[in-house]
């Protein structure tokens, strides 16, 4: 192998690079681009969850339909709900304005809970929502089985108010005494079954630890953005070394390299200023891809950790587009198969999906994908992991990628001498 | 100078190259002639050290390529059918990459370059990128990467192939004055009258096989004379009358 030679073949192939700079770009910025989506997508979005707007129709005008109007308007509930006061025109505004549903209390609805008959409630749908308007139907179907076994729990005392409702004169002092000493002494007998409740419920949210980065004060977008990014990016990163070790099958191709090996230039100088032009442009990729998460996330990462790791990466990506291309036939069989490759690759290394969300199966295998230990190695740095954290990531991917380099070298000068003769 | 001696190579039960012995000196232009499948690819192949014969002898100015690869490629010359440039690349650049990987550096690099950019017609066009490039400057390019490093032994395989009779009087020139500068040129083409036009001696081949071999006129004495002077272009019937009309793959 000759120094100056593979210096010279590195400095042609950067210019090529640079005068024709579209594709590397696109890689480039590909992993930019889907995880600035993912993170608009699902990182951006208003974190209040959309209201349920309801329609409210009360032909009751009495007090039960005054009690389920106002446990819509409640203040637990109103950041969920937003109720309006329907009118003539409520079926044309359901849809016009966006209303999830008309909640329709009909006439009587108060005197038949008083008198214990079934009464029904009607709610009308919007059809052109989905789960608004089931979240409304779910929360009606719960007051009104509140208001139902109310209506059966406190029958004695309400069938005492009923009269008192219905005269035509307000009830005296007297028979409200009376009803509110029946009531005092019901709630009085079921006090041991209401007060205190035999189970309480709280709610915790627990954080998963696998969630990756913690962002200090990072904004949602931001945290998913660091979170995406380093998968995608070492995904893009694999693309990119096999659009640089393919170019070696597309001077084949060309004729260019039938010349330089005709010429006093050895096979392995090839191979090798191939493997420098891969390892540089990755750098290069990568500390772009650096500065731009430093740049969004507001947080460096350790140096020499990401170095380490870079290098190893690259060291990966280079093996392993050098042994596609040393089975390949010709740049296009190549190409086939490293798509092919690096989207199993990815998708079972993590690079794309969390790995708690793949089956336990696929989740077995995924360190045996390089991209798994480049994937972790970034996100335990941009979790704060210093150079010790990525260690093992650092050794498992310099010494798979020297492997598959020696063996994909050795398959590619095989492969090149066969092509040019 | 060349000097090959039985060579040999086989691709299975195929003889491409079945003990073929020339020799190339100094100052001369070899043509090798041959209908397509003849076996000058191969033999080609072999003397750019890209496959290794099964058994013979090549010597490239007086230095065997099996015991020197480099060494003789250092002092070779390659002008492939295929126009291998670099096309994102200027012509100046691709000078000096090819004047860089044959050893060339700093002053002796830049004259080499200025010389060979001259020598072609394209120091106006120089630092363009090669893709602007018509398809006989491009072939004027493809020539003078052969060139640049001033090798002893230049081996040409078609270099005329789909240009102008401007373009490829020019090419012819560049050849003529390289040998005239005293290296030995081994020249392959299907143009015949451009081989009678150029070469000093010419080889014909066949089935692997060197069928007839001299000047024109050592030739023709070979062939027969009466047929090859009664239809003009007297070298393309000579050709036919070795090789046969049978169309080849």
């Amino acid at each position: 192998m000759n120094g100056r030679q593979v210096v010279l073949l590195v400095r042609k192939d950067l210019q090529r690079r640079v005068r024709s700079p579209l594709s590397t770009l696109v890689i480039l910025a590909f992993p930019l681009i889907l995880s600035g989506i993912i993170a608009l997508a699902f990182g951006a979005r208003d974190t209040k969850p959309p209201k349920v707007r309801l329609l409210l129709d009360d032909r009751d005008d009495g007090l039960a339909g005054t009690l389920i109007s106002s446990a819509f308007s409640r203040p637990e509930a109103a950041p969920y709900f937003e109720v309006e006061k329907a009118g003539p025109d409520a079926l044309q505004r359901l849809e016009k304005d966006g209303f999830s549903a008309i909640l329709r209390i009909p006439e009587g609805l108060t005197d038949a809970l008083l008198d214990g008959r079934t009464v029904t409630l009607e709610l009308v749908r919007n059809p052109s929502q989905s789960i608004l308007p089931e979240v409304a139907g779910q929360v009606t179907d719960v007051i009104a089985d509140g208001l139902s076994s109310a209506s059966y729990t406190l029958e004695g005392p309400l069938k005492g108010l009923t009269p008192l409702l219905q005269a035509d004169q307000g009830p005296s002092d007297q028979q409200v005494a009376v009803v509110s000493v029946a009531l005092n002494q019901w709630v009085g007998r079921s006090s041991r079954y209401l007060f205190p409740p035999a189970i309480k419920l709280t709610s915790v949210q627990l954080e998963k630890a696998e969630d990756g980065p913690k962002m200090a004060g990072a904004s949602p977008t931001t945290s998913i953005f660091l979170f995406v990014l380093p998968g995608v990016a070492v995904f893009a990163l694999f693309t990119l070394g096999d659009q640089v070790m393919r170019d070696l099958l597309t001077e084949r191709t060309k004729g260019t390299l039938r010349r330089l090996l005709a010429g006093p230039v050895g096979t392995g100088t090839v191979v090798a200023a191939k493997a420098v032009t891969a390892a540089v442009v990755g750098l290069v990729a990568l500390l772009v891809l650096a500065a731009v998460a430093g740049i969004v996330g507001g947080r460096a990462v350790d140096p020499s950790g990401f170095l380490l790791l870079s290098l190893a990466l690259v060291l990966a990506v280079t093996g392993v587009a050098s042994a596609v291309y040393g089975l390949a036939r010709d740049d296009r069989q190549g190409s086939t198969i490293g798509s092919v490759l690096y989207l199993v690759l990815a998708f079972s290394g993590g690079s794309f999906l969390p790995l708690d969300s793949l089956p336990a199966a696929l989740r077995a295998v995924s360190p045996f994908s390089l991209f798994y230990w480049g994937t972790e190695g970034y996100k335990a740095l941009l979790g704060g992991g210093g150079l010790r954290d990525v260690l093992p990531n650092v050794g498992i991917l310099a010494g798979g990628g020297l492997a598959l380099l020696v063996l994909g070298g050795a398959l590619l000068r095989r492969r090149m001498l066969r092509g040019v003769a | 100078m060349i000097r090959v001696e039985g060579l040999v190579k086989r691709f299975g039960e195929i003889r491409a190259v079945d003990g073929v012995s020339f020799e190339v000196r100094s100052g001369e232009i070899y043509g090798l002639l041959g209908p397509n499948g003849a076996g000058k690819t191969t033999t080609f192949s072999m003397l750019a050290g890209l496959l290794g014969p099964d058994s013979g002898r090549i010597t490239l100015d007086g230095i065997d390529i099996a015991e020197d690869p480099v060494g003789v490629k250092r002092g070779l010359g390659i002008v492939p059918q295929e126009v291998a440039v670099y096309e994102e690349l200027t012509a100046r650049e691709n000078l000096r990459l090819w004047a860089g990987l044959y050893g060339l550096t700093g002053t002796a690099l830049d004259q080499a370059v200025g010389r060979a950019l001259d020598e072609v017609g394209l120091s106006g066009r120089s630092r363009e990128p090669v893709e602007r490039f018509s398809g006989g400057m491009k072939r004027r390019l493809n020539l003078s990467l052969g060139l640049v490093h001033r090798p002893k032994v230049i081996l040409l395989d078609e270099p005329t192939v789909g240009i102008d009779p401007q373009a490829r009087a020019n090419i012819l020139d560049v050849v003529r004055r390289v040998a005239d500068a005293g290296a030995a040129v081994l020249y392959t083409t299907h143009y015949l009258e451009e081989a009678e036009q150029l070469c000093d001696r010419i080889g014909i081949l066949d089935h692997g096989k060197l069928l007839a071999e001299g000047t024109l006129a050592e030739l023709k004495e070979q062939v027969g004379e009466d047929e090859v002077v009664v239809l003009p272009p007297s070298l393309n019937r000579l050709f036919l009358k070795l090789t046969g009309r049978e169309l080849r793959d």
